[in-house]
């Protein structure tokens, strides 16, 4: 699971760079290539592993969780936007990161990333609530996630090459 | 009430073949080396105990080419599936009962 959550991280990183530089449309516009873009690339990835190692596992629990990342997030993103409440659009969409994070940890029966989830939820919500604006609150948590998921992605594939 | 191991069945118990069961469990479907690796069996001690499993309908085997390379995919039948946690639900029960009356008797 290193794999997906460097890609994500790394797109991540690159929406918190965008939108210092940018507004909020072009995030969502960011996110609508960028969300397909790092499944396809993370679908590819698992293809070839499953094929090397000898193992396929059953797709329909990513598949779920994948999916319920993507519409949670462009649901609440677009919510925010009607009811004129920027601070929704900026942290509905990383609360439903963390909601995928923490599905995935239970298919991956991982403690470990559960407690990443639900710190980075913890993490979400006390900066939705004391940060200043939501521009500069979605821009410091895409930058965080983007950090983790890269630091989280390297150790694990560092553990699997170690442990292999 | 009967006993826990009444419930045991001869073809699933058998440790590799429990094993191979176990790890299909958790996959759709495994290679032919993954489990002798995973398992530390030789090939013809696998296909053996592969074989029992087919026989029973425990196990479906496919066997593919890629490229020119043969490779032979392994997968749980949904009776193999079942079988599996009936024997995993004795085991459990054959647990409890042991320890209740490991403790009753300190």
């Amino acid at each position: 699971m290193w794999f997906p959550l460097v890609v994500f991280g790394a797109l991540s990183f690159l929406s918190a760079v965008l939108s210092w530089r940018m507004d909020g449309d072009v995030l969502g516009i960011y996110w609508a290539f960028a969300g397909p873009l790092g499944s396809v690339l993370t679908a590819a990835f698992y293809i070839r592993e499953e094929r090397r190692v000898g193992v396929q596992m059953p797709a329909w629990p990513s598949v779920v969780g994948a999916a319920i990342i993507f519409v949670g997030a462009f649901t609440t993103g677009a919510l925010g936007g009607v009811l004129h409440t920027e601070m929704v659009s900026a942290v509905g969409p990383l609360l439903f990161v963390c909601l995928g994070y923490l599905i995935f940890a239970r298919i991956e029966r991982s403690t470990p990333r559960a407690v990443i989830a639900i710190a980075l939820a913890a993490l979400t919500v006390t900066m939705a609530t004391t940060g200043t604006t939501a521009t500069n609150v979605a821009s410091l948590l895409a930058a965080a996630y983007g950090v983790t998921f890269i630091v989280t992605g390297i150790v694990w594939w560092r553990q699997q090459s170690t442990s292999a | 009430m009967t006993h826990p191991i009444t419930g045991l069945e001869e073809v699933v118990h058998q440790r590799v073949r429990l094993g191979i069961l176990a790890i299909l469990d958790e996959a759709k479907r495994v290679d032919f080396a993954f489990l002798r690796n995973s398992l530390e069996l030789t090939d013809g001690n696998l296909a053996r105990h592969l074989q029992v499993l087919e026989a029973a309908g425990y196990v479906g085997i496919q066997k593919t080419f890629e490229g020119r390379r043969p490779r032979t995919w392994v997968r749980a039948t949904s009776a193999g599936g079942r079988a599996f946690h009936a024997e995993i639900a004795s085991l459990q029960a054959l647990l409890d009962r042991v320890t209740t009356q490991g403790e009753g008797s300190r």
